[in-house]
């Protein structure tokens, strides 16, 4: 079981919570020119990567709010929670 | 023609009025009476929000997570950083005194009195049941008396108010519908340690 520290919260068990994807995905602006291409990545076409992924969790059973978790996807690592709208932390490899 | 259904409580099927006892047990369980509540929304670092609130019920809006101000039947509780559920005595009108208070300040206000159901668990065990359906650390040192939070309890959403009282006691809120669920989930998991039914008040 994952222990998740919720921002508001603190630390939580994982069944309180709901991965919600993939975080820091930007609308394209004016979304109304945006060519099918841009908008069908927007919608669809996710990073999936085999280690460190930015998602976007919710608290469902908690306080139910958002917030970002960098997490390894081959690992379960957690290597930062933050706000919304906190910056992203940079990768160190 | 119009019909005119008597109020029932969420668990008034249950009969568990007739089934009460004031015999000591590890554990008790009961059904509170009824009682007035309501939700509110509002900016937490916005001082007339804050004010408002207080001046309409008398209690500080408790900002710390997972805290609560007041006592069982009257009381502030935290559900995240900008929500809270208040509980008054049946009947009170928190909306509308909210309303009064608040006036032009921006807030959401609603009622939920019907919408939910309050169980009052407690007893020397009670913290071994919850700890059967619910991964929170419910130790007294963290778990204290006054604080309170929204978790998962025997697969269900509850708002957990543990009580400033001497002795372990807890407020359950829940969802009007699982209430039964609940109550028989809280029942089995008590047996083992000897389970009374109490009278709510
Ligand atoms: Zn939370």
């Amino acid at each position: 079981m994952l222990l998740l520290h919720c921002p508001y919260c603190g630390p939580r068990w994982e069944q309180e919570f709901q991965c919600r994807g993939e975080a820091h995905i930007a609308r394209p602006e004016p979304a109304a020119e945006a060519s099918d291409a841009t908008w069908a990545a927007y919608l669809y076409l996710r990073s999936n990567p085999k280690g460190l992924h930015y998602e976007r969790w919710q608290h469902t059973h908690g306080c139910r709010r958002w917030f970002n978790v960098l997490r390894s996807t081959l690992t379960h690592e957690i290597v930062a929670i933050y706000r919304p709208g906190e910056p992203k932390p940079e990768l160190k490899r | 023609m119009s019909w005119h259904y008597p109020r029932q409580s969420p668990l008034a099927h249950l009969h568990l009025a007739v089934r009460a006892t004031t015999a000591e047990a590890p554990v008790w369980l009961c059904e509170r009476p009824p009682a007035s509540l309501a939700i509110v929304r509002g900016d937490a670092d916005d001082a007339g929000f804050r004010a408002g609130v207080e001046r309409a019920f008398g209690l500080a809006l408790p900002l710390v997570a997972g805290t609560s101000t007041g006592q069982a039947e009257r009381c502030l509780l935290w559900l995240g950083p900008d929500e809270w559920l208040i509980r008054g005595p049946d009947g009170a009108d928190l909306t509308g005194r909210l309303g009064q208070e608040l006036g032009d300040v921006l807030h959401q206000r609603v009622a939920i009195s019907d919408a939910r159901a309050l169980i009052g668990l407690g007893g020397e065990r009670a913290r071994e049941v919850l700890s059967k359906g619910c991964g929170l650390d419910l130790h007294p040192s963290l778990f204290r008396p006054g604080a309170c939070t929204q978790t998962l309890l025997g697969r269900v959403g509850v708002l957990l108010h543990a009580l400033p009282a001497d002795r372990p006691q807890f407020d359950l809120y829940v969802a009007r519908s699982y209430a039964d669920y609940l109550w028989h989930w809280l029942a089995d998991a008590a047996s083992e340690f000897g389970c009374a039914i109490r009278e709510g008040g």
